[in-house]
């Protein structure tokens, strides 16, 4: 009755930033900063209760609407060159429910004048249609699955 | 309480990380039930299965019509799309994030190391 719980996608961005590679991997590399620019807006927060940036380091977070914090992440550093490339492995879940796991490649370039950064996600995603229809279909089991494989 | 907006996907991630809730649409599986009908495998209360509804309600993923004194649930398959909204929004806050990295990189440097004057490289 199981159906596979897992959806994958991958997406490139692409950004030129005015700034040396040496910036923007210090603003990557200071958790401080990293959290100033890790929320997509002011109306939200995130907070790191572990930073270690360093190969086989973890970051344990927690995001969300402010005074909402429901996210919950865990970021292992897989590969780190400094200011050219960070490569992590990201976990992201709600409460019990684990959402996705992604593998996140930064990629800083120089170009004149700045850099280009050539960000990768590649994502395995737990709640996609399979939580839903599982859940519709009477197979909440993905759910539950998923809090016990955590 | 018709709730005809496309599912939030916040909410419906917060709607079915509840095991309730997971089993009360497990329970409109095979077609639409009255909140009572719904209500009668949980050992709870009336009103703590129509909080629970609510929920669901307001996440997109059910929907209730009350005809006369009979409230009737039934599945909303908007709820459906929400790998689509997942995948879309991740990148959408990767976007995001990386307009407010690049107002940061672009302020001055203040808090490390020396401060950057003009038309000096740090």
């Amino acid at each position: 009755m199981n159906k596979p719980t897992v959806v994958h996608d991958t997406f490139v961005i692409e950004r030129v930033f005015q700034a040396n590679p040496q910036r923007l991997f210090a603003a990557y590399a200071d958790v401080e900063i990293r959290a100033r620019w890790g929320v997509p807006s002011d109306d939200e927060q995130i907070v790191y209760s572990e930073s270690n940036f360093h190969v086989g380091g973890n970051d344990v977070y927690r995001c969300g609407p402010k005074g909402d914090l429901k996210y919950t992440g865990h970021v292992r550093y897989e590969h780190i060159v400094r200011d050219q490339r960070i490569i992590f492995v990201e976990r992201v879940s709600l409460g019990d429910s684990q959402l996705c796991v992604s593998l996140v490649t930064w990629e800083l370039v120089p170009k004149p004048g700045g850099t280009l950064l050539v960000l990768t996600d590649q994502i395995a995603s737990l709640v996609g249609k399979d939580m839903v229809e599982g859940a519709k279909r009477g197979t909440s089991a993905a759910l539950d699955n998923l809090a016990r494989n955590l | 309480m018709l709730n005809n907006q496309p599912s939030d996907v916040d909410a419906v991630f917060h709607a079915l990380a509840e095991p309730t809730r997971r089993a009360l649409v497990e329970g409109l599986s095979s077609g639409p039930r009255t909140v009572s009908e719904l209500a009668r495998p949980f050992d709870l209360t009336l009103a703590a299965i129509v909080q629970h509804l609510q929920v669901l309600e307001q996440s997109g993923l059910v929907r209730t019509e009350k005809v006369g004194r009979v409230r009737t649930c039934r599945v909303e398959p908007a709820g459906l799309h929400l790998a689509e909204h997942w995948l879309a929004e991740r990148r959408t806050r990767w976007e995001r994030r990386l307009d407010r990295l690049e107002e940061i990189v672009a302020e001055p440097k203040t808090r490390r190391g020396k401060p950057a004057k003009k038309g000096e490289r740090p």
